[in-house]
Order: C-alpha cells, then structure tokens, then sequence
C-alpha cells in the first residue's frame, strides 16, 4: 500500500495541475447539488420555525359564505379568537395623478389581522389607521404602480371612497414577488362590509378566518371538526402544522427535483472526468507496462491510478463544496422576492458530506471506465508498444455501466422515494442523452460529409481535427449543447408567451359585465377609441336544481347526508366550441329551437370530477332568476392550452338562452396603452359597474415571473454549460501533446504559426458552430413542442435569443480552446522529441 | 531441472492470427541456459528474437512449448506470480530505455525494491548509480539525463534486487558507439561480479561476441546455436 500510494503520489509530478483540471469537471455538479440541498435544509428550518408567522394565525379557514352562527359559536367555544378577511373584486377609480379605472382584488380585514408575521406598509402609521377602522386603503405595489398612486391619493371601490395610506411591503406567508402580482387593496372590514340582519341569509363570497387558538388547544382536532360538521360552507381549513408540512414536502421536492437536474449536469461531469482520463491512461500504459515489468501485479497498477482517481476525486468534492458553500450563502439574495419571509443561512453537515459522497464515488466508478484497462496492460508492451492497445472486450466494462446505472437509479430514489419515479427518470435521462448523442453524431458526421474539398486547406485541417482518434467531439458536443439547450429553452417560451400575449390578433383588454341596456353604449364607445371587439362571450348566471330529478345530495362515507355541489354558474351559449375546448365525452350541439323542451348543454370535466354523480346523459334544471329550464348533459368538454378566454362550466346552444338577462364580456384589441386609458377612462363615467382588465398587466407578469425563474433556471443549466466548458479545457489540455506534435510535424513540412492558428481557431469555432446548432435546434424544437401540444398555439419570437445564443456558445468554446491550447504552437520540436523519449 | 540451470525452453512456439490465418513467428525453439552464462540472441528483423526474449523473461505467454526460469515453470503460472517472479529473479534493459518519466534516478532504481515491499534500500540504490558513474545525479529526472545516463540508471535498476537473469533488448540500440561500448563494459563487469546470467538481443556483432554463446534466429526458428552445453561465463 505504501508502494501503491507512494507511485501514484509520483506519478503526479507532471500532471497535477492537469489532473486539478480534470477534477474541475464535477466541481460545478457538486457545487449545485451541495447548494441545492443545503438550502433547503436552511429553508426548511426557517419555515419550521414560522409557520404560524407564514399563516397569520394557528389556523386559517376559507367559507364560501359569512356570517355562519354555528361556526362562530363553535370557535369562541374552543377559546379561539378570530379575524376576518373578505376578498372580493371592485373596479377601482384613481383621482391622484393619472385618473384611471380597473378591476382589482380588496381585503377587507379585521383590526386584529394577522395574529403571527408581519404586515406592513412602507408608511410607518398606515396598517395602524387601518386598524383603527379610519377609511383609509393600503394598496400593493402592483395596484400602486399600475395607478401612479401615492399615499393621500383618493380613491373609489365598490365599498366605498377611501385614501391611500400607503403601500403594503410585507404580508404574511406571501413573497415580495407574489405581492407585487397581485393587485390588491387593504381596507377596513368595518365600513366594507356591512353586517346581514338576523335571520337573513348569510352573504355568499370568498371569506376567510384567521384563527388564533388557545396554547392547550388541539388545532388538528379542531379542523377536522370544522371540515365534517360545516361542510355545506366547503371550509378549507389551513393549520400552522398542516402548512408546515406542506412547505416542507414542497421544499423537499424542489429541492430534489432540482436536485435531480443538477445530477444530469454531475453525470456529464463524470463522463468528462472518464474522458479526460482515457488520454491521460493512454499516455501512461507504456509506464504501467514497466512496472508491470518490474514486478508490479495489474492489481497493484490500476490501485496506483485509482489512488490519483481518489486524490482527484477529493480535489473535486471538496472544491464543489466549498463552491456550494458559497453558492448557499448567495441563494438567498436570488430568491428574496421568491419567498416568504427570510432564510437563515448556516453551516449543515449532512448535504455537504452527501454531496460531497456522490460526486467523490461517481468520479471513482466513471474513472474505472479508463482505468480497467491498466489492470489488462502486458509487460510484453515494453518490447512491442503496440501490445498494450487490447482491443478484447472487458467484461468488467460492462459491470461498472450497470453500477453506472444502478447508481444514478439509486441517487434518483434517494431523492423521490418512489421507484416508479426514480425509474422514470432514468429512462428519461438515458432517451434525453440517446437523443443528444444521436444529434450530434448526425451533426458531426453531415459536417464531416458536407465539407468541400475546394475548402481552404486551413479549414480542412480544423475540421478534420474534430475527428482524429480518440477525439472527444460527441461529448463536448453533448455537454455544450445540453447546457445551451436547457438555458435558451427557457427564453424562446417566455418570447413564445410574449408574442403570444402581444400579438395583433390577440386581445388585449378585457371589460366585464356589460349588461344589455348597456351594450349599444358601449359599442359607440369601442368604436370612437378605435378598439377592436375581438371576441364576446354572453353570461348567463344560474344555480342547478336538481339532477335526474333528485336535488344534489349524497351520502358520505359515515352514511350522513350531505348536501353536495349546488352549483352556481355563469354560464355562455355558442353555436361552436372555443378554439381551447376539446370534447371528452359526447357530442356538442351548437343551436336548438327556442322553446325545446330539454336542452343538449356541455359542461367542464372538473365538474363531473368534483361531483362523480354528475355524469353524460343526466338531466338536470337550472335556475336562471326564478325560470327553470331543463337540459340533458350532451358534452363533457376539457380546456388545453394557455388562453385568456374564460373557461365558462356550462355552454348551452344558440337558441337556448337568448331570452335570458344576461352580461356580456368584451375582448378587445386596443391600439395602444393610450386608447386603453381613454377608453377606461369613459368606462368609469359612463358604466360605473363595469370592470375591465388590461393584459398588458398579464404580459407584464409573464415577463417578470419568467425574468425570475430565468435566474433559477440559468444557474441550473450552468452546472451543464459549465461542466461542458470544462471538459472542453480538460479535453484540449489532455490532447496538448498530440496537438504540439502535430504542429511540429506542420511546421515542419512548411506550415507558418499564423496557419496554425487559423487551424486552431477553425477547430474550435467548428465545435462551438456545431455545438450552437445542436442546442439552438433543440431548443427550437422544444418550444415548437411546448406551443403546440401545451399551449396550443405557435410559437413565436425568440429569433434574438437564438443569435445571441449561438454567438455565445461559439465565442465561449473559441476562448475556452484558445487559452487552453496556448503556447502548444511554440513549444521547440526538441521538446516535443525529448518529451517522447 | 539440473540445479545448475537457471533457464529451460523446450519446442516454444509463438503463433499470432492475422487475417490468413496463423503467422508462426517462433516455431520449436529450445535450448538450457546455465547459471551465470552470457548468452547473445541474433538474427535479421523480425526473426522472432525480441518474442524469443519476451518468452523467457515471462513478459508473454507462448502457443506451445514451455519456459522454466529458476524452477519455475513459467506457462504454469499466471500474469500476477510471474510478475513476483521477475521481480526476484528477473533484471531488464531496453533499447528505450524505459525509465519512469516522472521518477528521479533514485527512485526509478528503487522501484523494484519497494515492489517487494523492501524499506531502506536508499544506501544500496545509491552505491550502485555510483558504480554506473552517475553518484551525483540522483535526484535528477529522465529527461534531465542524456541517453546514455539514462541507459546507466536502468542498468542500476536492473540490479537493484539481485536478478539471478538479465534481459537486455538492444541495449545499446539508442546510444552512439563510445556510449554504448561504456556500457557494455559496465553491463558484463556488473555481470561477472555479481555472477548474473545474462541474456541479450541485438544486431551488435561485437556485443554479440562478448557472450560465451550465441543464438542465430532465422524465421523463428534457430539456424545456429554456438554454445552447445550450457557452461558459465
């Protein structure tokens, strides 16, 4: 063993800076599953030690419907304390710089709202005269910045005038991302909400409760008192613990699935690190043979470069977790919008020694690809050279491959815990690479087929080096294209949304609630802004009565009868289905006779999913402002793709319900944002009811969500990207001497050093052209894809991205081979000679 | 085995497979080798001389006939304990010399010692580079050294651990003619003084007249044998 670690420390002498290269290549992989998994070891127990600061209270309840007496009696029972919360949409009409008009969400809360966690505005008295019940309003900063509010600005909801007091920067459980999605405005519960008399029916809306319990009480008991004895108000009941639980799973599945990515991008670090030793073992086997010579046993040969292996392996791990380290403390500067509350960092052992363990052994068992065969090199190699290239198959090959296999299925487990999952994802992985390898296999050979012959010599030269033996073309192709792919996959779909969004044929603002009186109105008001009515969709709101003759009641499981779905829809008639709606079960009719008796309708399938008695065929009454009418359920229709047109439950034929009161929703195409304004601006003096919807707020959105998970999604593809121009340098500096030899052997047959160059430069931008294409092309393909099966219309854009793209790639491998390669050019032929001795 | 034998070959055959089918390039060579004798292996290229010498030495394995180097019958035994065997018994020079690039002289030499597992050989490796001439160039590396010194530290490689046998491919091949007369005289000087056999291959008539016997090889097969009965040096 002395021996052994002793050689393998000598052996060294000349290759240890090549060999910290070569380490480089799992660094990145490491680095990102190290970081990955201890930020969410951070993340975890920051959120265990807050979850009630994240609720607001012990318990949060939703009801469809309030006041509910029993409910409230039943929690002063329990000893708890409870703040209400009502969320319901108003247009909102600004009089402070810009006078403008749109629909937004208000909350209207209880002065003792939230119980735990923080919620504050940038003004420092404002949530306190909220508290206080003044008529005051706290907007966010989405509803700020789309209305230029400022604090003292006026303002007009549908539940009355208020001032703005100022802007909202923290709410509980909610990051600074999410609040600046949203659109909302903060008023007092009291003076919004006016209190229902006893003995009238409680007012239906989305209302929700937060709960402060007593220290001995049992919140797990208490939800699920609350979710059997209350179920006609459908509570969605929220505990701190149950909420707890869920961040967790969801940190703990982020975390793994990131995890899982960034493994792919270890992988290819470990094939660098096999490549990369293949030459380094091919230098050497004249060396193994001496020993081999002088007494060594093949065993005792390969523990010498396993050794190297180990030493390189540990360079590896503990370069990439101190890189990891250091990537956990720069997480959360990145994800601070993306997060609720904030994230402690500290030191934790267990996913940096993890980390640490799974790049070391998958850098040893990807080594053993190369090194099997010193164990196989005959001392006959020292007489004849020739004879340490076996070519005989070694059977031991394929038993690493399948611990290669085997290894990464157990990695994928250890992170789901699901093996149908883990298995899934090996499959998907070795296609994803069969894919890869197969295009870059295609690429290279049409480069090589493809080059003419008429081509400068310089050029031919360049090309034809990317296919010398034991050249390592496909790989890099691999790993740069991978990396490229996955980065430039993400900006194509956000410019694919983007165009989408902000086409010409697109609607771009929406206007609700347009009631029939108002409707010649509104067109003369549409035509005089130059806005363009791109669709409308009529609504009919009705409640269901019966199915089947039956009132919709069931029994549950404890054979208690329950009142179930009394559905209350807003539903449309059409001669046709929207271009998003895809029949799933029947067949759709477009037009009936007025006066049909029983009426074919089409419904969404999530009805028939939240209520499994609701099926194809059965008749059931609506209600529609005292009327019945009776219908037979014709179709079952699904939604696909990304559309901003409303997905109604229930589309009745033409004919159906053209007597019925309705409201109609407008899309329109508006020429510019100015034209929006003016046009909003008449909506508000015009029809005070009505609210609209500007989708340049949405386009906005897209833009900005995509611009934060860009950030994400970058730094996980750089692991690839990176690990690719790593291998890029390890693969030239382990080619170094054949390079030098070859240029010597060109100088010496009258090559200058500028053809040199050129041959080089050629090469390189061959690889980063080639390697472009790849990724490019892949990438263009995956958004096709995307558009086309999930969205559901073209994809567009992104001609930009793909440039600047594909320039990057070709300057970064350029630079990269440039500046690994330097100086082989000018070493003497003399040191190359000696170099050989 | 006469005790005083140190090497046997009977009938050694060495076939390879190309595509016309089997290619003899060594075909019923025998001869015995006695203790100490000096033996030189001649002929044309590629009349099997270095494949005779890589038999022997058990550096490959034969089709047919069998080696018995020291006793031991060497087809009878597998890659790892013929490597044991050459470590004790077997001394090597090349023609290229065939040191460890990335080794000092002093630790190329010492490289069979700590394969055996012996420690504090330092002493011993460094009076024998003394004895090649080359005392202060101990630390210096292959590349630092002509070819000639380097031929000298493989030389002082080859005795470090006593051989009973030593094998020298053209061990003179690389080296200019005054060069490579130095080391021969060293060569057969370290031979006589530490009684080794000593069994070489080469195109060099005057080295080959050196040995007390000669073997011709021609097409694999041997046209003459000088020696007869194996006698020492």
């Amino acid at each position: 063993m002395n021996f052994i670690l002793k050689m393998a420390w000598r052996d060294t002498r000349s290759s240890r800076r090549r060999l910290l290269l070569y380490s480089m290549t799992i660094v990145l992989g490491i680095a990102g599953l190290v970081a990955v998994q201890s930020y969410a070891v951070n993340l975890k127990k920051s959120v265990a030690d807050e979850p009630r600061r994240l609720l607001g209270g012990d318990m949060r309840v939703g009801v469809n419907a309030w006041p509910n007496a029993d409910l409230q009696q039943y929690l002063a029972h329990a000893g708890a304390e409870v703040a209400r919360e009502k969320v319901f949409a108003s247009p909102l009409t600004s009089n402070g710089k810009v006078t403008r008009r749109s629909s937004v969400q208000v909350h209207a809360i209880d002065p003792a709202f939230p119980y735990y966690g923080k919620f504050g505005a940038e003004t420092p008295d404002a949530v306190a005269r909220l508290r206080r019940g003044e008529r005051v309003a706290l907007v966010d900063p989405e509803v700020a910045g789309q209305f230029h509010l400022a604090v003292g600005d006026p303002i007009k909801l549908s539940c009355g005038d208020y001032t703005v007091a100022g802007i909202v920067r923290d709410f509980p459980g909610e990051s600074s991302l999410v609040l600046s999605l949203q659109g909302r405005v903060f008023v007092p519960w009291q003076g919004a909400i006016p209190d229902v008399p006893a003995g009238k029916p409680a007012d239906r809306g989305n209302y929700r409760l937060y709960v402060r319990l007593p220290s001995a009480a049992d919140p797990k008991a208490i939800a699920d008192v609350l979710k059997s004895r209350f179920v006609t108000s459908f509570p969605v009941v929220t505990t701190a613990q149950q909420l707890e639980k869920d961040i967790d799973e969801a940190i703990v599945n982020g975390s793994h699935f990131v995890a899982m990515v960034v493994f792919v991008g270890l992988l290819l670090g470990g094939i660098g690190i096999a490549s990369a030793l293949s030459v380094y073992v091919q230098e050497r086997l004249i060396r193994v043979a001496i020993l081999r010579c002088l007494g060594a046993s093949g065993g005792a040969s390969m523990a010498i470069y396993l050794c190297q292996t180990a030493f390189l392996g540990v360079c590896g791990a503990t370069g990439g977790a101190l890189l990891g380290l250091a990537a956990q403390f720069a997480l959360p500067a990145l994800t601070r919008d993306l997060l609720p509350g904030d994230v402690q960092i500290f030191f934790a052992w267990q996913p940096v020694l993890s980390g640490m363990a799974t790049g070391f052994v998958l850098c040893l068992v990807f080594a053993l690809l190369p090194l099997l065969a010193i164990r196989r090199v005959p001392p006959l190699a020292t007489l004849r050279s020739e004879a340490a290239e076996t070519t005989a198959r070694d059977p031991m090959r394929l038993a690493v491959w399948a611990l290669i296999v085997a290894g990464s299925l157990c990695f994928a487990y250890a992170q789901t815990r699901m093996w149908s999952v883990a298995i899934s994802f090996l499959i998907a992985l070795s296609v994803a690479f069969g894919l890869f390898a197969g295009a870059a296999a295609l690429l290279s050979l049409a480069a090589r087929r493809g080059m003419p012959s008429a081509a400068p010599y310089v050029v031919r030269q360049g090309f034809s080096n990317l296919y010398r033996p034991r050249n390592r073309t496909l790989l890099l192709l691999l790993s740069l294209g991978m990396g490229l792919f996955v980065v430039l996959t993400v900006y194509l779909v956000r410019s694919t949304l983007l165009a989408h969004f902000s086409g010409d044929s697109t609607p771009n603002l929406i206007v609700y609630n347009i009631t029939e009186p108002d409707e010649a109105g509104f067109a003369k008001l549409v035509q005089i802004h130059g806005q363009r009515v791109v669709e409308s969709f009529p609504i009919v709101e009705m409640n269901l009565v019966t199915v089947n003759g039956h009132e919709p009641k069931s029994t549950d499981k404890n054979h208690k009868e329950t009142p179930l779905y009394k559905f209350h829809v807003g539903a449309t008639y059409r001669d046709s289905l929207m271009s998003s709606d895809k029949v799933a079960a029947g067949e759709f009719v477009g037009r009936v006779k007025p006066g049909t008796p029983v009426v074919p309708i089409a419904i969404a399938r999530w009805m028939t999913q939240l209520d499994p008695k609701l099926k194809l065929g059965d008749e059931a009454v609506w209600d529609i402002d005292g009327v019945q009418i009776r219908t037979r359920i014709a179709t079952v229709r699904i939604q696909e793709g990304l559309h901003i047109e409303p997905y109604f439950p229930v589309v009745f034929p033409e004919g159906a319900l053209d007597a019925a009161p309705k409201k109609t929703v407008f899309f329109l195409r508006s020429p510019s944002p100015a034209d929006t304004a003016r046009l909003e601006q008449d909506l508000a003096q015009q029809f005070p009811k009505v609210q609209d919807y500007d989708i340049a707020v949405l386009i906005q959105t897209i833009d900005r969500v995509f611009g934060r998970i860009a950030v994400i999604i970058d730094l996980i593809a750089s692991v690839t990207l990176g690990t690719g121009i790593v291998i890029l340098a390890s693969a030239i500096v382990a080619g170094r001497h054949q390079r030098a030899r070859e240029s010597v052997l060109l100088r010496a047959v009258g090559a200058t050093r500028g053809q040199l160059r050129w041959v080089q430069l050629t090469e390189y931008s061959a690889i980063g052209i080639l390697a472009g294409i790849l990724g490019c092309g892949l990438a263009e393909a995956a958004n096709a894809l995307l558009a086309h099966y999930l969205f559901k219309f073209s994809p567009g854009g992104g001609a930009g991205e793909v440039a600047l793209a594909a320039t990057a790639v070709i300057a970064v491998t350029v630079t990269t081979g440039v500046l690994a390669d330097r100086g082989a050019s000018r070493l003497s032929p003399l040191d190359i000679l000696r170099k050989e001795t | 085995m006469d005790a005083n034998l140190i090497l046997r070959v009977e009938n050694l055959t060495k076939t390879y497979a190309v595509p016309s089918g089997q290619l003899a390039v060594l075909k019923d060579v025998s001869f015995d080798l006695a203790a100490g004798a000096t033996l030189a292996i001649v002929g044309p290229s590629g009349s099997g001389k270095t494949t005779l010498l890589g038999l022997c030495a058990g550096l490959d394995r034969a089709t047919r006939g069998s080696v018995v180097m020291a006793g031991h019958a060497l087809d009878l035994l597998n890659e790892d304990a013929r490597a044991r065997l050459r470590n004790q018994h077997v001394g090597f020079m090349f023609q290229s010399f065939n040191l460890l690039p990335t080794l000092t002289a002093l630790e190329n030499v010492l490289v069979p010692m700590e394969l055996r597992g012996r420690r504090g050989g330092e002493p011993e490796a460094r009076e024998l580079l003394s004895r090649v001439g080359l005392a202060e160039r101990c630390d210096h590396f292959p590349a630092q050294l002509s070819g000639g010194e380097q031929q000298r530290v493989a030389l002082a490689r080859a005795f470090i651990n006593g051989p009973q046998i030593l094998f020298c491919d053209e061990p003179t091949g690389n080296l200019d003619n005054d060069t490579g007369r130095e080391m021969i005289d060293l060569i057969f000087s370290l031979n006589q003084h530490k009684g080794t056999t000593l069994v070489l291959v080469t195109h060099d008539l005057e080295l080959a007249a050196r040995c007390g016997r000669i073997i011709r090889l021609k097409s694999g097969m041997v046209a003459s044998d000088t020696g007869g009965p194996p006698h020492p040096a």
